[in-house]
């Protein structure tokens, strides 16, 4: 890991003006950031800043321009009351990291290091796991066609499984599209010779091995 | 104790808002300290007698910060009474801790907080909003409105209500906020009223308040006064409030509190005769008041008892303190530096006087994190046990055990 560094970086201050406000935009200063303050403030909106601070004690619903989460940017949550009616509000912004007042002047460098990585590793694991809901659609959707090639033309399942990967192959179509024309009873494989063996699509949703 | 013989004087800073918003309040709380600060100086066992350094930061929260630390930086004081709100709580915490002073705190509030260097000697959620809704759940019912000052000492009380409501199968019709301040609530009324709540539950605060019982009262068909409206309950509705408030608009209403004017008790007897005496005739003592005089008494006990004002000496000599206060015994629990109370529930009446209609039979371990308190125990009690008879909370009753 190197170094972090935040120079040039954008930070957004949602607080109020006070000592914490002031040691904050001084610190922020320091680390070379371009920093604005603002408050009273509302709908604040993600692309006129890299991170934002926010004060936790005095947020509301509204607060931010953006809806629904994850955030569109890291946030930092600048945390007072430990009232659970605030944390719980807090938590519902998703901050990606925390500073407790009152700031002084240890505490937002180390708070701004966690809030791009964790902000960073939460980009990964989300367009990791879309990659996957994406494939899981995919196969769930390619699954059901082959069930239904199973049952129209009597064969089983790596049979079915073979003939939409050839109509794939033959027509330069993606596995699911010919998944759908079989689903919407746009296309079905001629019917085949081979007998169906075993059913075997259980075995094969399940993740057994086929036994070929 | 040789520090302090031949009647020293120790310096102490007084830090309340006898202007703006919630100036009533403020100088309920200074009357508390001056009648202590008073009693110590004429009592001459005490040996000492406190400087007092009287700020009023006139509501504005940066400006509590600003003058602790002023005073703070002087060297000389040790020891800080003050704040109403939370946030001015919150203010001068960094200063009293980076000068390792003591903060004399003599208010309720939310909780959810615990400095070692604060004495908290108001009373905790356990020991106001808890009890109240065990009471209005049992005989009033379930369907409840709210109205508050858009700030933390609502915003967190009605989510302690709003759980405790739900869990018991009842219903927050609605939760209105009003800002610090303003006194535009007829909107709030009429719909408060048109929704039929059992009881309504005030988290309002200073002007707003008074406000709000006033128009409450004037929406109300004339036949409808006192027992015969939905009630209005609050954890902070004091007597001098009731006279803010002014005449049939100020009863029939519900306050959760440590202290009523009209507790039996010769010690309150005095305390009410000496108050008086000291601030006009005319003059009603409130739950803010005996906090505060309550706060000044134990820091002199605490004092004569170590013979220093040192703040960890007096620290440690305060948990040793067992105070009979107006209230009733009160003490310093070392776990959390807040204070055993008497939790109490009185109905308001057009005099400035509450009638206490429930009191605990003994002083309540402060619970500020709401630790032991179990949100299930509450509203299943109609049988007539009371929550600390059942056998889970043995353990919580052997902690209660008065020193």
């Amino acid at each position: 890991m190197t170094i972090p560094n935040f120079r040039g970086r954008r930070a957004l201050v949602l607080h109020r003006e006070d000592r914490n406000q002031a040691a904050i935009a001084e610190q922020l200063e320091k680390l070379g950031l371009q920093v604005r303050v603002r408050w009273p403030v509302a709908k604040a909106p993600a692309h006129e800043a890299d991170v934002m601070f926010f004060d936790s004690d005095l947020g509301f619903d509204g607060l931010f321009a953006w809806t629904g989460s994850p955030p569109p940017l890291p946030l930092i949550a600048v945390l007072g009351s430990e009232a659970p009616g605030r944390i719980e509000w807090t938590l519902a912004q998703e901050p990606a990291a925390y500073l407790w007042k009152p700031v002084g002047s240890t505490g937002v460098f180390t708070a701004l290091s966690i809030a791009f990585h964790s902000f960073a590793l939460r980009e990964t694991r989300e367009a990791q796991r879309r990659r996957l809901e994406v494939r899981l659609e995919r196969e769930a959707l390619v699954l059901r066609a082959a069930a239904v090639v199973m049952t129209r033309q009597g064969v089983d399942a790596d049979e079915a499984l073979r003939l939409l990967r050839h109509e794939s192959m033959r027509r330069r179509l993606p596995l699911e599209i010919v998944g759908d024309l079989i689903l919407a009873g746009k296309w079905l494989p001629p019917a085949s010779n081979r007998k169906p063996r075993r059913p075997a699509l259980v075995a094969r949703m399940s993740g057994g091995r086929s036994t070929g | 104790m040789a520090a302090l013989v031949g009647r020293a004087s120790i310096p102490m800073a007084v830090v309340f808002s006898t202007s703006g918003s919630y100036r009533t309040v403020g100088q309920e709380m200074l009357n508390g300290v001056l009648l202590a600060l008073e009693e110590v100086a004429d009592t001459s066992a005490f040996g000492f007698r406190f400087e007092p350094i009287i700020r009023d930061p006139a509501g504005e929260t940066a400006a509590y910060g600003r003058e602790c630390e002023d005073i703070l930086r002087r060297g000389d004081v040790r020891h800080v009474v003050g704040c109403y709100t939370s946030s001015s709580r919150k203010e001068v915490i960094p200063s009293i801790e980076k000068f390792d002073a003591l903060l004399w705190y003599p208010s309720h509030y939310e909780g959810f907080e615990s400095s070692g260097n604060v004495i908290y000697t108001g009373a905790s959620p356990n020991q106001h909003i808890v009890p109240l809704l065990q009471y209005m759940l049992r005989e009033r019912g379930n369907r409840v409105y709210c109205v508050g000052s858009n700030y933390i000492w609502a915003w967190e009380n009605n989510r302690i209500l709003r759980e405790i409501v739900q869990v018991n199968g009842g219903t927050v019709l609605s939760e209105k906020y009003v800002p610090v301040g303003s006194t535009d609530v007829g909107s709030v009324i009429r719909d408060a009223l048109s929704k039929r709540p059992d009881f309504i539950f005030n988290t309002l605060i200073g002007e707003s308040s008074y406000a709000f019982y006033r128009a409450y009262a004037a929406a109300q068909a004339p036949s409808r006064s006192g027992s015969g409206r939905v009630p209005i309950t609050s954890c902070s509705l004091s007597e001098p409030e009731l006279l803010s408030i002014g005449g049939a608009a100020a009863a029939g209403h519900i306050a959760s509190s440590v202290y009523f004017q009209s507790i039996d008790r010769p010690q309150n007897r005095t305390f009410v005769t000496r108050y008086r005496a000291r601030f006009g005739e005319a003059k009603l003592t409130s739950a803010d008041a005996e906090a505060s005089y309550v706060a000044v008494i134990l820091l002199a006990n605490a004092i004569r008892a170590c013979g220093s004002s040192r703040v960890d000496e007096v620290r440690r000599a305060v948990y040793a303190c067992r105070l009979d206060a107006p209230q009733g015994p009160v003490w310093i629990d070392p776990e959390n530096n807040h204070s055993f109370l008497t939790p109490a529930l009185g109905v308001s009446r057009a005099d400035g006087d509450f009638d206490v209609v429930w009191r605990a039979e003994q002083p309540m371990k402060p619970d500020p994190y709401l630790v032991w308190f179990d949100v299930n125990s509450i509203g299943r009690n109609r049988d007539g046990a009371s929550g600390t008879d059942r056998a889970g909370d043995r353990v919580r009753r052997l902690r209660e055990v008065p020193k």
